[in-house]
């Protein structure tokens, strides 16, 4: 009661649907959760079926389900239906139900689903849209993982979602080029659970680069926990070209400027970063490495009393008072000296509010100039300096006529009005000196006379009370009869000279330190440009001593003086003679001399006029190395020139006030006429068509946005000549107006002429690809249809009763067609490979059992050519690794099916073998060796091309496209940039092999199971297939003994007490096996099924080797080529049914178990049964003849195992299968199928017939022995 | 367990070599096989009588199999509509799988094909 009470509570209060359906199928009870649910209240479903609210398309299911239940026959234990509700809807549901076994009542437990059902079609459709967008979607786990990507992903990174699952994106896509810093970033976001979104460059599995614009963001669940990372990504590869593209642009402009010998700056007037170029910092004397990116490598190398006005100057361009920024300064060099600087600059960026954001300017080093300024500052003082020297006068005194001469300077001098005479003149003269003075002259005079010599007297007078120096030299003079006349001299007032001369006195030393250590030099030359004096410096810069210049002239011939130009600088036009002769100052005239040394020394020389016509003072200074400079600027200059004409560049401007100026190159590059004037209006004709409007558009544009504009335009020049120009622009403000915009012309018209050339034919290029693939698609289709037919049909005719000749026949037509096939698709395959659009599938595989196919692919032809087939396979590689198995196997049946087609006898050897393996990935060598023609050294680069063979006699021979190899290399290099490689010697053979390293990643252990046998003796006179099989069966812990001889097998056998495993070569050549083993038998006492036997044969002997094998007792073969794995089950079986025999032996001893053998054919039934008999000695065997038979038999024996034959008459394998199934009380027979040999059809029918397995025919003893061996003694 | 006697086949072929093989290999496993020469045909045959699978080959006349598909898949009796449909075709270019997959068709066999494989892929939908 209890019980039925809790029921009830559970019944009513159950939040599932609970509902009780009689054994009639309709409804006896629902709970209230029911109606809650599904809406149907009691009164509506009761009596009612069950299966009447099903979904038509989930009633089959459903009903199946039930029926099972009912029938005891399990179903599923939970069936999901849409069930309908009372307003018509449907609701998923998810049913659970047992049956009452005493009332067949079923109870019903549902579960509303439709919500889950709803989410995961949202989640698939979700997952559906996301892998069909274009940006690819990689989600990683929080560790970095890839659990999922899209095909977007695939397509762009070339690896499919196999390969990346598990891995991170990082190491699989990054490559040298990747930018580190971006990485770092990307990683510390990640880390920091932030959203990044970084443009980076990947690699994609073939290596391509591309770049990638990557947003990535954590996804978190309920808890706040970060679930996955997303990361989207678009291919923004041509952005990032396009972009290095105006870089690299944009770094050309910047090298013409740096040759221009300008240094050049950057600054980024958010961040304070700032290029400095090379220039800047080599003008400053540093070294490239020592000033870093920032804008206070500059600020606090201006000088401290020029940094307020720079500023100034920075701000009032940011300000956009002034059009461009301009200051002089002085900055600070690494030698402590300052260097002045013209410093210019232009906003060139701006952001969307105006904000200047980037300022690139030059630096020009303008030192030079301004010393250049100052010195010459200094040479106007010495020249006023000299044009103090005193004033000379001339006189003459006519003692005879007592008349006395002065020129103008004299009265000057004597400060006596020049309209005074003779005797007066005389008179004054005389006053001027008191008596002493006047004795003291006279007596010179005197003496002057008598001894006719000239005298030189300083003295000293009071004129106008102011005390003069004069200097007198004065000669008497004689008339031409030598008759003294007078005396006649000149007086030189140094009355200044004197004070000076006495200042001298004072400060000599300091004057002379002064003048000696002037650096520019300075000659002074009387008025026939002989020289007076020099200071050192002049010694210096001309190369001569003080002593070699004085007296020396101007136009000495020895002063060999040089024009810039390099002409001769006659002495005659020296500046100082020049000068003199003309009486104005020359200022900064160039000269080159040649010093003694024959050195050319550079001056710049001024020359200015003494005071009263006293001489020419010259100064110079030594610009010798500032001329070497300027030379350097003129030849780069000259070389912008140049380079600029050789890329065709000229510069243009167009002035607010419509006026237009065009460059030289400009001009030439438009063709104008010299006389041409560029008006603008004049010049729109040279713009045809929708030319002109863009031009006039993109200055527009410029003009209002302050934006630089590049265009490239179709021009007609003067002469009609169409060219294509780059036209680069700039605009230019002035206080916030417009002023002018400026640019610069480049003919491109070769390029675009080769650009659009190479466009057409790339274009032409890419049709003529996909009108070629289209071809091969269509023509691939074409054959392929009635091939269908032939081999189709031709498979049909041989399932027919044929003849030896006609199954010959119907098998050269598969033969025919096959090998067709595979060329179309060696053709199809390459014409992919070349269009880049053939893709690999990258699957975990299991490398063995692809080689197998391989080789199973080609032994039929191995053997009609006798060829030993050799695998020699290493055991230690992983069994499952991430390759394409398709690819791989195509390359390995070529490299196989060319080394069997090549060699005439001998032996062809696949070889796999670990190189190298770490604990993911393994490096592997595939090699195929032959004993064939070899290829000589000539041919073997020609073999991998495309539709070559070694020599054109090669496919008259052999056959074949000559395209597998290049398939096969092409593929290689599709993998994993391998390719194949080649050793041949002519008729040596040849080895080709490749490597692959492929990934793997579970442990992959090769279990080594332990078997009965420690020996092994291996009877072949192949050496190669028997060391292959040694290290075969080293593996399993067998050591074995290699025999070539009959003798020394028989003398092991004789000898040996324990089990032995014996390996016979069927091709033993000295004598075949099965006679070996027949002499064994018929010579010695020893059993040889005592010591297990495997004999290795040819499939193409079967029938030979059948019979032989039955006749002697031989129960294990295996057919050649040896594959290790099968090898090893041999072996495996061999040793359980050692351990087994006993058993069998002792079960059947007590069991009479009875074995049915269906068969239409007598002689195949008597050999099943003779096997049966040896192997269970005491068993019941039960025969018929056909289907119709076997049931009967069923029927009346009820025999435990039934060998049920397919083609028979009267009625088949499969329905006799089917009747007893259906019928038997006894479910657990087992009924096995005798098949023909891999009817795989047969075997596939079998199977869904309800057979347990199937034999192929002709049957071997080992196969029943197994058979009997699982099902009979399982039960 | 599947009988093939109670497995109908709708086969659309317009090749007549084809069409007579196709039909000799499944009549001979005991599968019921009918033929339509093209996809209109197909069409007709399917709205009149009841199919478990049908074999489709793409390049036909009148309809193509993309198309033929495309009007199977938009049927109005839902049980025809949702009919397994494999694509038997000597196009073996690319992208031909996923177009057949992406036309709602539920596998691709290309041509020639093993009869093996046509069988295989015909128990695998039917189930």
């Amino acid at each position: 009661m209890e019980d039925q009470n809790q029921f009830k509570k559970i019944f009513n209060l159950s939040m599932d649907i609970i509902c009780i359906v009689g054994p009639d199928g309709n409804f006896k009870n629902i709970n209230p959760a029911f109606t809650n649910i599904l809406e149907w209240e009691i009164s509506d479903v009761l009596n009612n079926p069950f299966t009447k609210f099903i979904h038509a398309e989930d009633l089959d299911h459903t009903k199946i389900e039930i029926n099972k239940k009912f029938e005891d026959r399990g179903g599923s234990d939970v069936i999901v239906n849409r069930y309908k509700t009372k307003n018509g809807n449907y609701k998923y549901i998810s049913w659970k139900g047992n049956i009452d076994k005493e009332t067949g009542d079923l109870y019903g437990i549902g579960r509303d689903i439709s919500e889950q059902i709803k989410k995961e079609e949202e989640f698939h459709l979700i997952t559906k849209v996301v892998s069909k967008t274009k940006d690819a979607v990689v989600i990683t786990n929080p560790s970095g993982q890839i659990v999922w990507v899209n095909n977007a992903f695939s397509k762009i990174s070339e690896y499919t979602k196999e390969e990346v699952i598990g891995k991170k994106p990082g190491s699989l896509l990054q490559g040298k080029k990747t930018n580190q810093n971006t990485v770092e970033d990307i990683r510390k976001a990640v880390k920091q659970k932030e959203e990044i979104d970084v443009n980076i460059l990947n690699y994609s599995k073939s290596g391509k680069e591309y770049w990638l614009n990557i947003n990535i963001s954590p996804i978190y669940d309920e808890k706040n926990q970060i679930e996955y990372f997303i990361a989207i990504e678009r291919d923004v590869t041509k952005e990032i070209i396009q972009q290095e593209e105006k870089k690299i642009a944009d770094e050309r402009w910047k090298i013409a400027i740096e040759n221009s010998n300008y240094g050049l700056w950057d600054w980024n007037i958010l961040t304070n970063e700032t290029y400095f170029s090379d220039a800047w910092k080599k003008t400053l004397g540093f070294n490239i490495d020592e000033i870093s990116n920032h804008v206070d490598e500059w600020t606090k190398r201006v000088h401290p009393e020029d940094i307020s006005l720079a500023e100034k100057e920075i701000e009032k361009h940011l300000n956009g008072l002034t059009s461009f920024y301009e200051s002089m300064h002085r900055i600070l060099c690494k030698d402590g000296s300052y260097k002045w600087i013209l410093d210019r600059g232009k906003i060139v960026e701006w952001n969307s509010d105006g904000k200047p954001l980037r300022m690139i300017g030059t630096h020009n080093d303008l030192t030079i100039e301004m010393e250049y300024k100052r010195q010459l500052l200094m040479n106007q003082e010495k020249l006023k300096e000299a044009q103090f020297i005193s004033k000379i006068g001339n006189w003459e005194f006519n003692e005879q006529k007592m008349q006395l001469f002065w020129s103008d300077e004299m009265y000057n001098i004597y400060e006596i009005d020049n309209t005074i005479k003779d005797e007066e003149l005389l008179k004054q003269f005389n006053q001027s000196m008191n008596k002493q003075q006047f004795n003291s002259f006279e007596t010179t005079i005197k003496n002057s006379i008598n001894n006719k010599e000239t005298f030189r007297i300083e003295r000293k007078l009071i004129v106008n009370n102011k005390e003069k120096y004069l200097y007198t030299i004065s000669s008497p003079y004689y008339d031409s009869n030598g008759k003294y006349i007078g005396i006649k001299g000149t007086v030189q007032d140094i009355t200044e000279r004197k004070l000076i001369e006495q200042e001298f006195e004072k400060i000599k030393d300091n004057l002379d330190t002064v003048i000696k250590t002037l650096n520019e030099g300075i000659v002074l030359q009387d008025i026939t440009g002989a020289i007076l004096h020099c200071n050192p410096a002049a010694e210096k810069i001309l190369g001569l001593s003080y002593d070699q210049m004085i007296g020396k002239k101007s136009i000495d011939p020895s002063w060999r003086a040089i024009h810039e130009d390099g002409t001769d600088y006659p002495g005659e036009t020296h500046p100082a003679m020049r000068t003199l002769a003309t009486g104005k100052t020359i200022l900064n005239d160039v000269m080159g001399v040649h010093k003694p040394n024959n050195e050319l020394t550079w001056i710049n020389i001024n020359a200015v006029l003494m005071p009263n016509n006293r001489g020419v003072v010259c100064s110079f200074t030594d610009i010798t190395e500032r001329k070497k400079i300027e030379n350097i600027i003129l030849r780069n200059e000259e070389m912008l020139f140049q380079t600029n004409k050789i890329a065709q560049v000229g510069a243009w401007e167009y002035n607010k006030d419509n006026s237009v100026y065009w460059s030289q190159l400009t001009r030439e590059i438009f063709e104008l006429p010299e006389d041409f004037i560029t008006n603008f209006e004049d010049l729109k004709v040279f713009y045809p068509g929708k030319n002109l409007e863009l031009l006039l558009s993109s200055s527009q544009h410029s003009i209002l946005s302050g934006e630089t504009f590049e265009i490239i335009l179709q021009i007609k020049t003067y002469t009609n000549i169409t060219k294509w120009v780059k036209c680069k622009g700039e605009v230019a403000y002035k206080n916030g107006e417009f002023e002018r915009l400026y640019g610069a012309y480049q003919d491109i018209t070769k390029q675009h002429e080769i650009e659009s050339e190479l466009i057409s034919a790339k274009e032409k290029a890419e049709q003529a690809n996909i009108a070629k693939s289209d071809f091969l698609a269509n023509m691939s289709h074409e054959i392929r249809t009635p091939l269908n037919g032939i081999i189709g049909f031709s498979d049909l005719l041989k399932t027919t009763k044929l003849d030896a000749t006609q199954e010959l026949f119907s098998n050269t037509i598969i033969q025919s067609a096959n090998s067709l096939l595979g060329v179309i698709d060696d053709i199809l395959d390459f014409s992919k490979i070349e269009a880049g659009k053939l893709e690999l599938e990258i699957h975990k595989s299991n490398i063995l059992q692809i080689a197998n196919e391989a080789l199973d692919a080609v032994t039929f032809q191995a053997q009609i050519k006798k060829i030993e087939l050799l695998f020699d396979y290493d055991n230690s590689l992983p069994s499952y690794l991430f390759f394409d198995p398709i690819r791989v196997r195509q390359i390995l049946i070529n490299l196989l099916g060319n080394a069997i087609k090549f060699t005439k006898k001998g032996e062809v050897e696949l070889k796999i073998e670990s190189l190298k393996t770490t604990n993911k990935e393994t490096k592997i060598r595939f090699s195929v060796r032959d004993t064939g023609v070899g290829i000589n050294k000539q041919n073997q680069f020609k073999i991998f091309e495309a539709f070559s063979q070694a020599d054109t006699s090669t496919s008259r021979r052999y056959g074949g496209t000559g395209l597998g190899l290049s398939i096969s290399n092409r593929l290689l290099q599709l993998m994993a940039n391998s390719s194949l490689q080649l050793i041949s010697e002519q008729n040596e053979g040849s080895t080709f092999y490749f490597d692959l390293e492929l990934t793997f990643d579970d442990d992959n252990k090769n279990e080594i199971i332990q078997n009965k046998f420690q020996k092994a003796l291996i009877l072949t006179d192949n050496f190669n297939l028997s060391s292959i099989l040694k290290k075969q069966l080293k593996f399993k812990n067998i050591e074995a003994e290699i025999l070539f001889k009959k003798e020394e097998l028989i003398q092991k056998l004789i000898n040996n007490t324990e089990t032995l495993l014996i390996i016979l070569d069927s091709d033993f050549d000295y004598l075949k096996a099965y006679d070996l083993i027949n002499f064994v038998k018929e010579k010695t006492e020893i059993h040889m099924s005592e010591n297990p036997t495997i004999l290795l044969s040819n499939s193409i002997d079967d029938d030979y080797t059948y019979n032989k094998c039955i006749q002697l007792n031989i129960q294990h073969q295996l057919l050649k080529p040896i594959k290790p794995n099968l090898l090893f089950d041999k072996i495996e079986i061999i040793s359980n049914g050692l351990k087994n025999k006993n058993s069998i032996n002792n079960y059947s001893q007590n069991l009479n178990k009875k074995i049915l053998v269906v068969d239409d054919s007598a002689i195949n039934r008597l050999l099943v049964s003779t096997i049966i008999k040896k192997i269970l000695p005491n068993c019941v065997l039960i025969e018929a003849e056909n289907g119709l038979q076997a049931f009967e038999q069923f029927k009346k024996h009820l025999p435990d195992l039934i060998f049920m034959d397919i083609h028979m008459p009267e009625m088949d394998g499969y329905e006799a299968t089917e009747l007893i199934l259906n019928s038997s009380p006894n479910k657990n027979v087992n009924i096995i199928a005798l098949t023909g040999e891999n009817n795989k059809i047969d075997k596939r029918k079998c199977k869904t017939t309800g057979m347990k397995t199937t034999i192929s025919k002709p049957i071997k003893i080992e196969d029943l022995e197994n058979i009997i061996n699982k099902y009979y003694f399982k039960n | 367990m599947v009988n093939y006697k109670s497995i109908s086949i709708l086969v659309a072929e317009d090749n007549a070599i084809n069409q007579l093989l196709i039909k000799t290999i499944l009549q001979k496993e005991g599968f019921e096989v009918e033929i339509a020469d093209n996809g209109k045909l197909a069409i007709e045959a399917l709205e009149k009588a009841d199919f478990q699978i049908v074999l489709m080959d793409l390049m036909m006349p009148e309809m193509n199999g993309y198309e033929t598909t495309f009007a199977i898949r938009n049927l109005k009796d839902p049980i025809k509509s949702i009919i397994p449909i494999i694509a038997v075709s000597a196009d073996v270019t690319k992208d031909v799988k996923e177009k057949c997959f992406e036309a709602g068709m539920n596998d691709y066999v290309s041509k020639p094909y093993e009869a093996i494989q046509l069988i295989e892929k015909i128990i695998e939908h039917v189930k």
